[in-house]
């Protein structure tokens, strides 16, 4: 566990890194920093909660748009983030294909931003509807009104391949995330983390 | 337009004063004098100006007040249709509350029109990929002539009548949001001084390959056995699709609650047979369902087919030269056969493969040099 590995900087030992990387959701680094980027980003998620109440109080109308441009924004938005997310997914994909054994950081981060703008995508198609609290109609179960999706359209399309984006990159994130979850696991003294990381063996080889 | 009158010029007056669309002018009769909007008319003659007289009123309620300019100002007693006067450029202008803002049909066959000789008596059909729709006992279609529609706008005022449809203020046709369910449209070609200009009543095509019932991921919108392109409400949650792959763009949206109260005098005036839309549910033209199912359930009762010229639609029932004729295209004796079978029959956008139930009559073309030539 403390033999020096050859893509870590020589001072430090693979049991020093897994030290750091646990310690970081105990103790923030930087506390002041933290929380003045955590208020100004909650104030930002206050705004969309307020404009959300407003676009399902009043209607959609309150965009500008009409007929025949009736999607505007709503699919600009939704095509943006999932564009956010394919950057993720391609600089994963990327570097996994070129070899680089130092992908591990970044990977996280990018499935991280993946992950959470594919979130921030799919609430697009239940924002822009007109009766967005009927949005599960889009989904197929078994209605007491006998009818199912339209499965010829290309939105009902949608929520399969965002269904789709959004498990697949979980499971690439779930993935590069098992190492972390092992070194968590070896500090903890509950066994939650133990069926996280997936393994119940304690000898801290995680790599 | 909507909700607004205008002072008519012609595009070479306006380029002399250059004004545009919207921009406020004054026009002076004598002593008398009245400011209002003005709109440039294709094909206008130069140097006249052209007043709309019913607007302007004061005392017409809620809905009526304060619209446009009132051209009974400047009226004269003894010359009330022609008059000696002057304009003037002012420096304020509005925003006119128009439907359409594209009139040039560039070279397209929307609005067409046709000289005897070139009638064809038999066209062959359009070749699709899919298959025809099935028959069934009645099949509704609807043809509309150009040759005889004068543009007059009896049509929307009925069907807004008949069907509930909602009254969405100045502002939000500003925005792109009337909620008619069929349109005029009107379309020049040619020299903008001297056009040729042409009306064109849109409404819902009922397409047999409707690209908006491909659309839709709930089902709101499906195809009655008969051949009427059904928009449900109930089922509708907004997603707009249907409008977004509708080549006529007849489909209109609910983009907030258009209703009235439930307590007000037009929330009575209402139709009882017609749903009343809610926010976030498209609506568009049905043939006038209610006006179907009546002549059914009359049909039925008496045990008898539906007999032609049964149903009209409110459009058709409207309209002041008989330009719309609806019916059931199954019956080769019905009006509506006749005039689909008639040479001057075309579908609107036909190489789209839609294969629409409502379809035109072009006009004939008036003018004796170019049949001549073309």
């Amino acid at each position: 566990m403390s033999e020096p590995s050859d893509i870590l900087p020589t001072r430090q030992s693979m049991g020093g890194i897994a030290e750091q990387l646990t310690s970081i959701p105990l103790h923030f680094p930087a506390d002041r920093r933290w929380v003045i980027a955590m208020t100004v980003a909650s104030a930002l998620l206050l705004l969309l909660m307020v404009s959300v109440v407003e676009l399902f109080t009043r209607g959609v109308g309150i965009w500008g748009i009409n007929i025949p441009v009736n999607w505007a924004f709503a699919i600009h938005n939704y095509v943006w983030w999932l564009g956010i997310g394919h950057a993720g997914t391609l600089i994963s994909a990327l570097l996994l294909l070129t070899g680089s054994e130092w992908r591990n950081s970044l990977n996280r981060f990018a499935e991280t931003m993946t992950l959470f703008a594919v979130v921030c995508a799919g609430i697009y198609p239940i924002l822009h509807l007109g009766r967005p609290w009927y949005v599960y109609w889009m989904f197929p179960y078994p209605a007491t009104m006998g009818v199912w999706p339209q499965f010829r359209s290309p939105l009902e399309w949608d929520i399969w391949a965002v269904l789709t984006y959004l498990t697949v990159s979980l499971g690439f994130w779930y993935t590069g995330l098992i190492p972390d979850l092992a070194a968590a696991r070896d500090r903890a003294t509950r066994c939650g983390w133990q069926i996280f990381s997936a393994s119940r063996r304690s000898d801290g080889a995680g790599q | 337009m909507t909700w607004s009158n205008v002072i008519a010029v012609s595009p070479a007056l306006a380029k002399r004063f250059s004004a545009a669309n919207g921009d406020h002018v004054e026009v002076t009769v004598g002593a008398r004098h009245v400011e209002g909007p003005l709109w440039i008319m294709p094909g206008q003659a130069d140097n006249t100006v052209a007043l709309y007289l019913g607007y302007g009123r004061t005392r017409a309620g809620r809905v009526g007040d304060n619209l446009g300019y009132d051209a009974y100002r400047v009226r004269p007693r003894a010359e009330p249709w022609l008059a000696q006067g002057s304009l003037r450029k002012l420096e304020t202008r509005e925003d006119l509350a128009v439907t359409q803002l594209h009139h040039r049909l560039d070279g397209f066959d929307l609005a067409r029109e046709i000289s005897p000789g070139q009638v064809e008596r038999a066209k062959p059909e359009q070749a699709s990929l899919y298959a025809p729709w099935p028959s069934s006992k009645n099949a509704w279609g609807m043809v509309i002539d150009l040759d005889s529609c004068i543009g007059c706008n009896a049509c929307v005022t009925a069907c807004t009548a008949e069907n509930n449809v909602p009254v969405v203020g100045a502002d939000q046709v500003r925005a792109g949001r009337e909620m008619h369910w069929l349109r005029i449209a009107r379309y020049y070609t040619g020299d903008v001084a001297e056009p040729r200009s042409f009306f064109e009543p849109v409404p819902c095509m009922h397409c047999e390959d409707a690209p908006c019932e491909m659309g839709c991921p709930v089902h709101a919108t499906t195809h009655s056995p008969e051949g009427v392109n059904q928009m449900v409400y109930n089922r509708c949650i907004g997603t707009r699709t249907c409008s977004s792959y509708c080549p006529y763009k007849v489909r209109r949206f609910n983009f907030y609650d258009y209703r009235r109260p439930a307590d007000s005098s037009e929330h009575a005036a209402h139709n009882p047979d017609v749903t009343v839309r809610s926010r976030g549910v498209m609506e568009k033209c049905t043939y006038c369902t209610q006006r179907i199912e009546a002549a059914h359930v009359a049909a039925d009762k008496e045990n008898r087919p539906i007999r032609d010229g049964e149903v009209v639609t409110a459009c058709q029932q409207a309209c002041p030269t008989k330009a719309i004729v609806f019916g059931d295209i199954n019956d080769p004796n019905s009006e509506v056969s006749r005039l689909k079978r008639d040479g001057r029959h075309y579908v609107l956008l036909e190489e789209l493969g839609t294969r629409p139930r409502t379809t035109y009559l072009a006009r004939w073309r008036d003018d004796d040099t170019e049949s001549r030539s073309g």
